[in-house]
């Protein structure tokens, strides 16, 4: 016994020396090192949003290559490569928070932001303790921006569009108008949020707004509530959903005979390649609408309007750019424009120059209010006919008319 | 006091120093990542009371994790509950909760007991899920900490020396069972429970009486996450992996010892946080194919080697 205590004594010793020792401050690599800017993002690489991450990461990348294959950003005379550098957040909010943190002790101060509200959220906070700068491409809830923060800027419409922008376009072009709606959603924070303004804007055009029905995010199994709003005969069937839930909304419906007059609408879901090829015909007519649409309007030096920006997407991964990408790439653009107008890296002029941002781009306008929100871009309405996305809304984008009622297909 | 006690008391106080003062070295990433580390060397302490001295493979411990931190969450924001109120209060009604279920379900055994636990994890998140009106549902809820109410977020500094207690806590705890009598009954039930129950222990509340203190330990983690997290969403507090996670780190480490849970929890940690950070695309992959190896290499744990090895021949010796 006598013999091993003091062995146990330098054991501990050691591990503690170990421990202090590991952690000593020394040189970290700034946000701008020589001629390149340094972007940290965490990332979905795997996990529950592994997909729409990767989506997300694809379009950073194409924003790299693009600027980077056009001679960097111009800063001070000078012209600095552009890099990010990814990590894996798991899609978790804990993770994402730890990893922004893990950013800033590699002096990263400029940060794009991870896929989705949840880990949009815990990575703001992060941003606002630390001094750092988010360009939000993914995480449109409207009450992140509710807090406070005065550090992340949001290139893609809030949540409260997705669902208004539809009630919206269904009020222009449908005839016969209809005269009641529902809404049935998903009880995440994004999703109930969808559905609260979507109602508040049907009453606001005199639609009859039938009691909605709220079910668990990711539900597979969503028949009780068709049940219960079947009965109101509703006219048009709003869901506010992701993938999982908005496939199994269509496909129940169908099995249940809930077939209203007028038609369903979707948000999220509908864009996705795999809900026309779950849902095959019973896909068509769904209504959706989409952050971008490669009708938009609008035109920048980088990337040229939106057509460009899809032909040049598809020369460089093989396939179509979908909306996931293109506000990635838009967030990125932002990214780059204000350390372009700040002359600088600096955290607290690229915040300021993207506070004055106003700028038109192949996403659409990228301004922000004074929450970091671009409210002056607006959401694309598109429907699915004959298994392919069509823009119908606004009138100066639609590629085709809207077919109605959408439930004849 | 014995010259092995002292020296004893001035390795743990060492230890104890550097630890509280390693915040003052590191940067705050590095401090989220020995936060984490720490938080996991408590939970899976806490499972190598259940788990590992009992031998009843609770794969259910994250249920624990999740009423300890939606309990905090919901007295702070419904109650107005400060967070030191809240946290030994969500403890022990969730220890409360696991006498409750443990009686019954401790009559399990082998792998029907860990489906049963499994199931107890999964119909808690759903519960949760659907009391929308006290727990927010699905869109998550939010701890107080601005505005005057509830507890101010106490920092990355202030989380930092939070989890240390706790792990102190749960490394106490455990060290105390493993010495006691109560520690060899655990063990004897691991070994055999119908000899154990020959031999005179009292298996049924030697049984439940593990769960309820693993329960309570893992409400405390649970507690304290929800407060350093701010926003909380049943996906990730009832998340099975958190329970896979403490039963990998536990196995690898050395079940049925102190130290095995402490090696495991800070080797796993540590080397997940080098994979993520070196290869973001293939960690998961490679974190997968050194945990087989871990296992298939040693079956009984690190410490288990490094005891026959002789390297540490001490952790027998303190039966630690």
């Amino acid at each position: 016994m006598r013999s091993r205590a003091p062995r146990i004594l330098v054991a501990g010793a050691v591990l503690a020396l170990v421990l202090a020792g590991c952690g000593s401050k020394g040189t970290q690599n700034p946000t701008s090192t020589g001629d390149t800017v340094n972007l940290g993002a965490s990332m979905s690489l795997s996990g529950s949003l592994e997909k729409e991450g990767k989506l997300t990461q694809q379009g950073y990348d194409y924003c790299v290559s693009t600027v980077n294959a056009k001679g960097g950003i111009p800063v001070g005379g000078r012209s600095l490569r552009l890099h990010i550098d990814y990590q894996d957040d798991q899609s978790q909010p804990d993770t994402a928070g730890q990893l922004v943190d893990q950013f800033n002790d590699k002096g990263y101060k400029l940060i794009l932001g991870p896929y989705g509200s949840a880990t949009t959220g815990a990575a703001m906070a992060v941003v606002e303790r630390n001094g750092q700068v988010m360009v939000d491409s993914s995480g449109a809830d409207d009450t992140l921006f509710n807090r406070g923060y005065r550090r992340t800027f949001a290139v893609l419409s809030p949540a409260s569009v997705y669902a208004a922008s539809i009630v919206d376009a269904v009020n222009e072009l449908a005839t016969p108008k209809p005269r009641s709606i529902v809404f049935l959603s998903a009880d995440d924070g994004f999703s109930k949020t969808v559905a609260a303004a979507g109602e508040a804007r049907a009453k606001s055009l005199g639609l009859t707004v039938l009691p909605g029905q709220q079910f668990p995010a990711g539900a597979t199994d969503v028949s009780s509530a068709l049940t219960r709003i079947k009965s109101g005969k509703p006219e048009v069937i709003v869901g506010s959903v992701h993938l999982a839930e908005g496939i199994a909304i269509i496909k129940q419906a169908a099995e249940l005979a809930v077939t209203p007059t007028g038609g369903f609408a979707e948000t999220v879901a509908p864009p996705t390649p795999d809900f026309v090829t779950t849902l095959g015909t019973k896909a068509n007519g769904v209504l959706s609408s989409s952050q971008w649409v490669p009708e938009v309007k609008g035109s920048d030096a980088l990337f040229g309007t939106a057509t460009d920006y899809r032909n040049g997407f598809r020369t460089q991964f093989g396939q179509d750019p979908e909306y996931h990408n293109a506000e990635a790439t838009a967030a990125c653009l932002a990214m780059v424009l204000a350390v372009r107008n700040a002359g600088s890296t600096d955290p607290g002029k690229v915040r300021d120059a993207l506070a004055r941002l106003d700028e038109q781009s192949f996403f659409g306008a990228l301004k922000f209010n004074d929450r970091g929100e671009n409210v002056t871009k607006s959401m694309s309405v598109v429907q699915i006919q004959n298994g392919k996305l069509v823009t119908v809304w606004p009138a100066d984008q639609a590629a085709g008319r809207l077919i109605w009622p959408g439930t004849n297909g | 006091m014995s010259r092995s006690a002292v020296a004893w008391a001035l390795g743990a106080a060492v230890v104890v120093a550097g630890m509280v003062l390693l915040p003052s070295q590191l940067y705050t990433g590095q401090v989220r990542v020995v936060t984490a580390v720490l938080m996991f060397v408590a939970l899976a302490q806490a499972w190598n009371i259940i788990g590992g001295f009992t031998g009843y493979a609770c794969f259910g411990q994250v249920a624990f994790f999740g009423i300890g931190g939606y309990a905090t969450a919901v007295l702070m924001e419904h109650a107005n509950w400060s967070f030191w109120a809240a946290l030994p209060v969500s403890a022990l009604g969730c220890a409360a909760f696991a006498t409750l279920i443990g009686l019954p379900l401790l009559r399990l055994r082998g792998h029907y007991f860990a489906i049963a636990t499994l199931g107890v994890a999964e119909g808690m998140r759903e519960v949760v899920t659907n009391l929308g009106w006290l727990t927010g549902g699905g869109a998550g809820i939010t701890v107080p900490t601005v505005g005057g109410r509830g507890t101010a977020w106490l920092g990355n500094d202030g989380f930092y020396l939070l989890f240390l207690t706790l792990a102190g806590l749960a490394v106490g705890v455990a060290t105390l069972i493993a010495r006691s009598r109560f520690g060899y009954g655990l063990r004897a039930i691991n070994q055999d429970e119908d000899a154990a129950a020959a031999a005179g222990v009292n298996t049924t509340r030697a049984k439940v009486l593990a769960l309820t203190i693993s329960a309570a330990i893992t409400a405390l983690v649970g507690s304290a996450y929800a407060f350093q997290q701010v926003t909380i969403y049943p996906q990730r507090l009832f998340d099975v992996d958190i329970t896979v996670i403490m039963i990998v780190m536990v196995v690898i480490g050395g079940a049925g010892t102190v130290l095995g849970p402490i090696v495991g929890a800070v080797g796993l940690q540590f080397v997940s946080e080098y994979l993520r950070q070196h290869y973001p695309q293939e960690h998961i992959l490679v974190l997968g194919a050194v945990i087989i190896l871990v296992v298939l290499l040693f079956p009984s744990g690190l410490t288990g080697v490094a005891g026959r090895t002789g390297l540490l021949d001490a952790i027998w010796a303190y039966r630690l």
